[in-house]
């Protein structure tokens, strides 16, 4: 039984290495398909502190995370993320906010949320978090660049805890849109038949024309 | 002679009700009782409705297919849980909402040799706020510790989402009746000592 489960365990730390791998070659070409996010879900987890829940203005602290202990304000892309590879870390910047009537507002401006070369930039220009029967929730909006997307349906959400100073974990999902078009973009992968037909049709023109000399 | 045998019957029952009561006690005094206050954090991906939530794969295959969690950290008896990748992850069971009991619902240290990681939270409770997609959950740990939090993830309709989970460990509310009782009877001792013997003639 022992034997059994130590096969076990090397078969899963295997699996690790061949995930981990994987992820790394998906970092690698992620620059080449950096103008390929439009319409994709970005997915990320982390641990946060909501510093206080009564003071005037507050800050949304991230705290460190699992892989990078005593770097503050590290996330983790979430594993199901469409933008960004498997586990990739990054840093969020802690959200400085306002008391409203019905929770708390992102203040002070536009706020350059994450600043990753190797990922993605994204600024945020509104978090309006609220307190929920099961914790918190915000609003995410903001604009991806260099692309410029803007975004449909962000969300964050965490528990309770995240009003104590050791905070909790968080998940937050959302997805990048076009903004000029005001709809979800159509992937590249569609235009490719239509430049396929522009083709043909220049190609047909051109033997037709040969044929007529 | 009878009582050579009844004493030797004796020392069997003795050494029988022994054996039993290390058998019940020792899967739990392995492991010191949890202490209240102790956290854990966890995160997953799930597909989260109204009355049902499926847990999915962290990443296809890996380690479990389904149903797993991952610890993003821990405090108190539950600092074990986030010593290692591998004890990091958890196995959670696709439930019902609201769900009836549920034993082993999310269990840590299936993955690892050592047992110092090993803990198991049997639900009581998972109740949707108005909206799904949120959850307050109630049980119980491997030790009897009581357990309460909330799991939470995005609601942006169907599909599978992250999401993010807290466990605390409470004291154990089997524990405060005969806290109370205990209060009541001092009290009570109190009072009949406070009032004076009726002298009797």
């Amino acid at each position: 039984m022992n034997f059994q489960s130590f096969g076990v365990m090397i078969g899963m730390k295997m699996a690790i290495v061949t995930v981990l791998g994987g992820g790394l070659s998906a970092i690698a070409s992620m620059p080449a398909q950096a103008s390929s996010i439009a319409g994709k879900t970005f997915a990320f987890h982390g641990s946060a502190s909501l510093l206080s829940e009564t003071d005037a203005t507050t800050v949304l602290d991230f705290l460190p995370s699992y892989y990078a202990p005593t770097n503050d304000g590290q996330a983790s892309v979430a594993f199901s993320s469409e933008i960004g590879a498997y586990q990739q870390q990054f840093m969020l910047k802690d959200i400085p906010l306002v008391k409203t009537l019905t929770g708390w507002s992102l203040t002070g401006g536009n706020l350059a949320w994450i600043t990753d070369p190797g990922l993605v930039t994204y600024t945020l220009t509104a978090f309006n978090l609220s307190k929920t029967v099961t914790g918190f929730e915000a609003m995410i909006d903001g604009i991806f660049s260099p692309e410029n997307l803007g975004t449909v349906d962000g969300y964050f959400s965490s528990q309770k805890k995240l009003a104590t100073i050791k905070g909790t974990s968080f998940s937050a999902d959302f997805m990048a849109m076009d903004k000029a078009i005001d709809q979800i973009a159509v992937p590249t992968p569609a235009l490719l038949p239509g430049l396929i037909g522009l083709g043909a049709t220049i190609v047909r023109k051109r033997r037709n024309h040969t044929i007529a000399a | 002679m009878k009582n050579v045998f009844s004493h030797v019957t004796q020392v069997g029952l003795t050494i029988m009700v022994t054996a039993s009561i290390a058998g019940v006690i020792s899967p739990q005094s392995a492991q010191a009782a949890i202490l209240a206050g102790s956290q854990i954090d966890f995160v997953g991906r799930a597909e989260a409705e109204a009355s049902f939530v499926d847990f999915e794969e962290l990443i296809q295959g890996f380690p479990i297919s389904d149903q797993a969690v991952f610890a993003l950290s821990s405090s108190g008896s539950f600092a074990p849980i986030t010593s290692s990748f591998l004890s990091r992850v958890g196995f959670i069971q696709d439930t019902f909402v609201p769900s009836s009991p549920t034993a082993n619902w999310l269990t840590f240290g299936l993955y690892t040799s050592s047992s110092s990681d090993n803990f198991t939270f049997n639900l009581t409770s998972i109740i949707a706020d108005v909206s799904g997609g949120r959850y307050n959950l109630t049980g119980v740990f491997q030790d009897g510790t009581a357990g309460i939090g909330e799991i939470t993830t995005q609601i942006i309709g169907a599909g599978t989402r992250s999401f993010s989970g807290t466990l605390t460990a409470v004291p154990t509310p089997a524990l405060l009746p005969g806290l109370a009782g205990m209060a009541v009877s001092v009290w009570r001792r109190r009072k009949r000592a406070a009032t004076p013997e009726p002298i009797t003639a």
